[in-house]
């Protein structure tokens, strides 16, 4: 037996995974204590991201969740990219969801306001986005609607509200000009608290530029792409890998990856990968995931997951057991961060008081589709 | 001096047990505490270390000596540490983690609290009150209740086995 100080539990409690942290609530009250702090929270997710430990990969077929989420969803609901630990199920009502502490919050309801409906238009199903504003320490889900002529198709309106989890509530912000639904694919680029897509830019050489929209700030900006790059016969998508805004160009001869290694740097954009078939098989779509915890590779999703080495320039491919033919990855990192349930008080601690709509259930989380990177 | 005589300085560290260790100087200024020393001056004769044992300032030192062999190379130095670590119980990896926060080696204490995360993970809340010297200050009902919060949590514990 040993009493180490507080600092140094502390400091060996901050690089546990998220399952064993809330198992050792049970050791004493001021563990408990410890462990629920927004503080020790935010340092345990800080280190988590710093060593690069406690990633996953998420990865889900077509149109199914491999991981199945502890509520109701319909096959067809999309699951969102991961910030900070957290998803969005993009269901209706959409739920915010902490797969790791199996805590989930479905947002209250969001009245449509936008009033000429009725004749002469239709709405296509709602778009939604979620991000970190780090300002506020808060976690916002954007929905954006499209409403569009009935016989033209031409869109009439466009109505954008912003959840606050903070406040649990909606509010209505300037609309987005892009229509979150028919590049939804291209918003799912969250970095640095920060939404970016691709969109059209007649004014620049390319005739394309990165949007981007600031969950801190509410407000939109426009980012230049990489000086050097060459977009002309390559599909272009954004991404992040690593935490870095990277812009991918694929064909089926080649793939390049290019990072922004100084978020909103210009000067920061270097060329990650440029590989070519052999070496790899060509597809027409490749993401970039995560660096590997020496960060000498990198680990794309192409037809299958490889490894690509980045001083060898070398693939080295992953085959995992269980997965689908065609699957979809997605990296993320365990946290315990909280979706607003009250925080026990062991003062008052007879109070069985829990928010109505934060819950913990326990029944799914299928082990062998939550891979350990 | 080192490099005139061609001999390395050699420094005399002293347990809080009297026991007494030669170490190279270039190996035990990777301890900031006794590097502050050296700087000093204050590391002319022997060096009272009041809080280490000598068991662990034995342990602490072959990691000095093994470390300090190994050139600037990260991996290298990794894979060292993982083998040195590899087969320390418990109490020893919590004195040297106090040894190591005591003589300020940053990179040891990285090393030896990833090392007990990882013994910790699969245990027993039971394992780790015993471990850690902690009491329990739950009621059988609000320990009852902690627990059913994340029941889930208590699914693939390791039985203990006290190593």
């Amino acid at each position: 037996m040993r009493n180490l100080p507080s600092e140094l539990i502390e400091d060996i409690l901050r690089r546990l995974p998220v399952k064993s942290l809330k198992r050792f609530r049970s050791v004493a009250k001021a563990w408990c204590s410890l462990i629920d702090s927004d503080r020790f929270i935010k340092m345990h997710l800080r280190h988590s991201l710093t060593s690069l430990s406690n990633r996953h990969l998420i990865t889900g077929g077509a149109g199914a969740h491999a991981v199945k989420p502890p509520f109701d969803c319909k096959s067809g609901d999309m699951i969102s990219y991961s910030c900070n630990g957290i998803f969005l199920l993009m269901s209706d009502p959409p739920v915010l969801w902490n797969p790791f502490s199996r805590e989930y919050r479905v947002l209250p309801d969001c009245p449509v306001e936008y009033a000429a409906t009725a004749a002469e238009c239709y709405c296509n199903k709602a778009g939604y986005e979620f991000g970190y504003d780090s300002r506020n320490d808060d976690y916002k889900v954007i929905r954006v609607l499209d409403f569009r002529h009935k016989i033209t198709h031409a869109p009439m309106a466009n109505e954008t509200k912003i959840y606050s989890l903070k406040s649990n509530s909606w509010r209505r912000i300037e609309p987005l000009p892009y229509p979150l639904l028919f590049l939804r694919l291209n918003w799912r680029v969250h970095v640095n608290g920060v939404l970016h897509t691709l969109v059209p830019d007649p004014d620049n050489v390319y005739g394309a530029s990165i949007m981007c929209f600031s969950f801190e700030t509410e407000r939109r900006y426009q980012m230049l792409l990489p000086r050097r790059i060459r977009i002309k016969g390559f599909d272009v998508s954004l991404d992040v890998t690593g935490g870095c805004l990277s812009v991918v160009c694929n064909n089926l001869d080649m793939v390049v990856v290019w990072v922004m290694k100084e978020y909103g740097v210009n000067d920061s954009w270097v060329k990650l990968v440029s590989v070519t078939p052999p070496v790899f098989e060509g597809n027409d779509y490749v993401k970039p995931l995560v660096y590997s915890k020496e960060g000498g590779r990198v680990l794309l999703l192409g037809k299958t997951l490889f490894w690509y080495d980045l001083r060898n320039q070398s693939v080295d491919y992953v085959f995992i057991e269980g997965l689908p033919f065609v699957f979809y990855a997605e990296a993320c990192v365990e946290s315990l961060v909280s979706l607003g349930g009250e925080i026990k008080n062991w003062g008052c601690e007879k109070e069985k008081r829990k928010d109505k709509t934060t819950k913990k259930r326990d029944d799914f989380l299928s082990k062998g589709f939550k891979l350990v990177l | 001096m080192a490099a005139e005589t061609g001999t390395p300085t050699t420094l005399t560290l002293k347990s809080n047990d009297d026991e007494l260790f030669s170490v190279a100087e270039s190996a035990a200024i990777l301890s900031v505490t006794i590097r502050n020393m050296v700087e000093d001056g204050c590391a002319g004769g022997v060096i009272p270390l009041d809080n280490v044992d000598g068991k662990t300032l034995a342990s602490v030192i072959t990691y000095m000596n093994g470390i300090s062999a190994i050139p600037a190379d990260e991996e290298k130095k990794k894979s060292y540490r993982d083998k040195f670590l590899s087969d320390k119980d418990f109490e020893t990896l919590a004195d040297m983690v106090l040894a190591a926060n005591y003589l300020n080696m940053s990179c040891l204490m990285d090393a030896v609290s990833a090392k007990i995360a990882q013994v910790m993970e699969k245990k027993s809340v039971g394992w780790v009150r015993r471990k850690f010297g902690i009491e329990n200050d739950y009621t059988p009902e609000e320990e009852a209740a902690v627990k059913e919060e994340h029941k889930w949590t208590f699914e693939g514990v390791e039985t203990d086995d006290d190593n």
